[in-house]
């Protein structure tokens, strides 16, 4: 009974060392949302987890999904998926929709004319800061202009972005984690011009990699339940895969369409 | 307390390693130290970065001054002017003064700090899209202005410059720039890479066959720097100005210490132009970029000590670390680990500065070897580090083939200056993008 044991105890051991490991592609900057999110998806690897890969940019991100031998995973912005970028992947390695988190309209605090939403909409001389994406910019301008024609549009990159508000040039700032600042309005769909077709857009990912693997388990880890960036939730988890990539697709259509 | 000592023990030595090393610079001490300051508590990770940034400062200045080669963007005037006073032989007083002006500079720094800590967010209030723009412009003005070639050329050299700083794949215009379908020119051309084949080399071609400086460093020893804190006196409206320049610098987000030194570089050189006394190997605009550079490295701290606002790379890092492992990231908790933040500053000074002395005596070591030899192993070392520094951050290759492909065009214009070109490459995109944004915000 014992050799049998330890027979059994053996083979465990001999199939747990040779498991295939699974591999996290990292291809943003260490410390950005992306990054913290290919964190969460390697915890929930647990023992299975076997390395990151680390790029320098995604189209180098792409080369190692679509040629990699053993597997990979990794969080996906959705935009890359768009007609035109240079990071687009073939949809069999779309595993799923990810996470998202609608834009925040916040201001400054000790800012009282902007703390009043009738200033949001109907002020005069209204500025509002969004970060510069060729991609994003645009619908997230059409639809604050939607909402009052006055706003002014100011595109940011990173660093200077972050002290916009406590410069005083600009009322607002569109960021999908607000942070500390107060929020005015969320472009959730539900608060200001509804009808319009952006009136309900956020910052999102999607789960990509080279063989299926169920992103409910990156949902169910505590990593995941205690992470910082909390306004990002899970996006279309009730869709069959199909569904997701269709409501992604015409998402990203109805973007770039504007944007030509 | 045992802790606190090991990383303060560890930051020193990350600081020298980055100092000594061209190109590994804060962030890729970071990047190398990540799985470290994951275990870590969160003090300790904010008293590793604050001592190796303070080390590395002084030593990356040596680097600079006698082997020419800058560490860093921000070290090319100490580049510019401290080597220049080595080849004249006087290595040693260009190293003690710009060592002992990064010490008071970074002293006025803790001191400006503690001034402006209650009125913070006024401070940001100044720190709007004009007075961006007015300051990058009139920099890269006064750059054009001043390189030692004709204007005309500078211009040239400046607008080229700024065409290899928009190769790669932009997510701002959403397209792509001269990357010839090539991943590895997506990412943009790397900063040491430029750096390398196009300032460094011509630089060093230029120098090789003038006289070589001694490696003998008379006066930098202990006793020495009595004697230059003595007579410091004479540069102190330029230590004041630069002092301030760096300070604020380090504050701005989008502005950082990296272009404070070089906007305090070429103010000063501006002055000591107007004066006309300025010759290449300037004492006073030597002090001005290194003294700039070491007040910045800690008012850099305070937007993520006390805002929350991480404004460089290697903040962005520890705010991660920070966040990932559940610590606290708030106001009051980074208040309350200033002090001894503020302590840990101070001494890592002090230690930089008394360090760097006994690293230039092992300099001796390379006297009666000929310069051309000195010069090849700089090259040489400069590539493997190319390599190395590309490598922690997943592009070792990249970094090195970018570099050796940039070094034809690096010897076409060696006997050109090309400082226009770099800046040029470092500066008209933020230049471009606060211009874009007044345009939107006024008119």
């Amino acid at each position: 009974m014992n050799i049998v044991k330890i027979i059994f105890f053996i083979l465990m051991l001999t199939a747990t060392s040779f498991a295939e490991k699974i591999d996290v592609v990292k291809h943003t900057s260490p410390g950005g949302l992306v990054d913290r999110m290919n964190e969460v998806i390697a915890k929930s690897l647990g023992d299975n987890f076997g390395q990151f890969i680390q790029v320098k940019n995604c189209v180098q991100a792409v080369k190692v999904i679509e040629k990699h031998k053993g597997k990979v995973l990794t969080a996906w912005p959705t935009e890359r998926e768009a007609k035109g970028n240079p990071c687009n992947l073939e949809n069999k390695f779309l595993l799923s929709t990810f996470s998202n988190s609608p834009y925040h309209i916040t201001y400054l605090e000790s800012n009282s004319e902007a703390s009043d939403i009738d200033f949001l909409t109907n002020g005069s001389e209204v500025i509002v800061g969004v970060w510069d994406s060729n991609f994003w910019a645009p619908p997230q301008t059409a639809f604050l202009q939607s909402i009052n024609p006055n706003i002014k549009v100011v595109r940011y990159k990173g660093k200077p972005f972050r002290t916009a508000l406590a410069s005083g040039e600009i009322d607002y700032k569109v960021v999908s984690f607000p942070g500390q600042d107060p929020v005015i309005a969320i472009m959730d769909g539900k608060h200001l011009n509804t009808d319009h077709k952006f009136s309900n857009m956020g910052y999102s990912m999607m789960f990509v990699g080279n063989f299926d693997y169920d992103i409910a388990r990156v949902y169910s880890i505590v990593e995941w339940q205690d992470r910082t960036d909390s306004t990002h939730q899970p996006w279309m988890p009730d869709l069959s895969k199909d569904e997701q990539i269709n409501r992604v697709e015409d998402m990203l259509s109805a973007i770039t369409e504007m944007d030509n | 307390m045992i802790e606190l000592s090991l990383v303060f023990v560890f930051g020193i030595l990350a600081g020298v390693f980055a100092g000594v090393l061209p190109g590994v610079g804060g962030v890729v001490i970071m990047t190398l130290a990540f799985p470290f300051l994951m275990q870590i508590d969160p003090a300790s990770i904010i008293i590793f970065y604050v001592t190796m940034a303070s080390v590395d400062q002084y030593f990356n200045g040596i680097t600079a001054i006698v082997f020419g080669v800058p560490g860093a963007s921000m070290n090319i005037p100490t580049q510019i002017e401290g080597h220049t006073l080595f080849r004249k032989g006087r290595g040693s007083e260009a190293i003690m003064n710009s060592a002992v002006g990064s010490f008071l500079a970074s002293l006025f720094a803790v001191g400006i700090v503690l001034l402006l800590l209650p009125v913070m967010w006024t401070v940001y209030g100044i720190w709007t899209s004009v007075a961006q723009a007015a300051l990058l412009g009139m920099a890269c003005l006064v750059l054009v202005g001043l390189a030692r070639n004709r204007v005309l050329v500078n211009a040239l050299f400046f607008l080229f410059g700024g065409v290899l700083g928009q190769v790669g794949y932009s997510h701002e215009r959403g397209n792509s720039f001269m990357t010839f379908d090539m991943d590895i020119l997506y990412s943009g051309l790397p900063t040491m890479s430029v750096l390398v084949s196009l300032f460094v080399i011509p630089v060093l071609l230029n120098s090789y066959k003038k006289l070589p400086g001694s490696f003998d460093f008379p006066g930098v020893d202990f006793k020495g720097y009595k004697n230059t804190v003595l007579g410091i006196k004479r540069f102190w409206s330029t230590l004041f100005r630069s002092s301030v320049l760096g300070s604020f610098g380090g504050l701005m987000p989008g502005m950082s210490f990296g272009f404070s030194s070089i906007l305090a570089y070429i103010s000063e050189k501006a002055i000591r132009q107007k004066k006309k006394v300025y010759r290449q190997g300037d004492m006073h605009s030597l002090i001005a970029c290194e003294s700039a550079n070491n007040a910045g490295v800690f008012t850099q701290l305070v937007p993520l000590l006390f805002l929350g606002i991480p404004i460089t790379a290697s903040e962005a890092l520890i705010y991660t670390i920070l966040e990932s492992r559940g610590l606290p990231v708030d106001i009051e908790w980074f208040k309350s680990t200033f002090d001894q933040v503020l302590l840990f500053f101070v001494a890592s000074s002090v230690i930089g500065l008394f360090l760097s002395a006994r690293y230039v005596n092992f300099l001796q070591l390379f006297n009666g070897l000929a310069i051309q030899k000195i010069y090849l192993m700089i090259v040489v070392i400069l590539f493997i580090a190319l390599w190395q520094t590309g490598a922690s951050q997943y592009a070792g290759f990249d970094h090195l083939v970018i570099a050796l492909a940039l070094v034809p065009l690096g010897l076409l214009v060696h006997k050109l200056d090309t400082t226009p070109l770099l800046f040029g490459f470092l500066l008209s995109e933020p230049l471009l993008d606060n211009l874009k944004r007044i345009l939107v915000i006024y008119f």
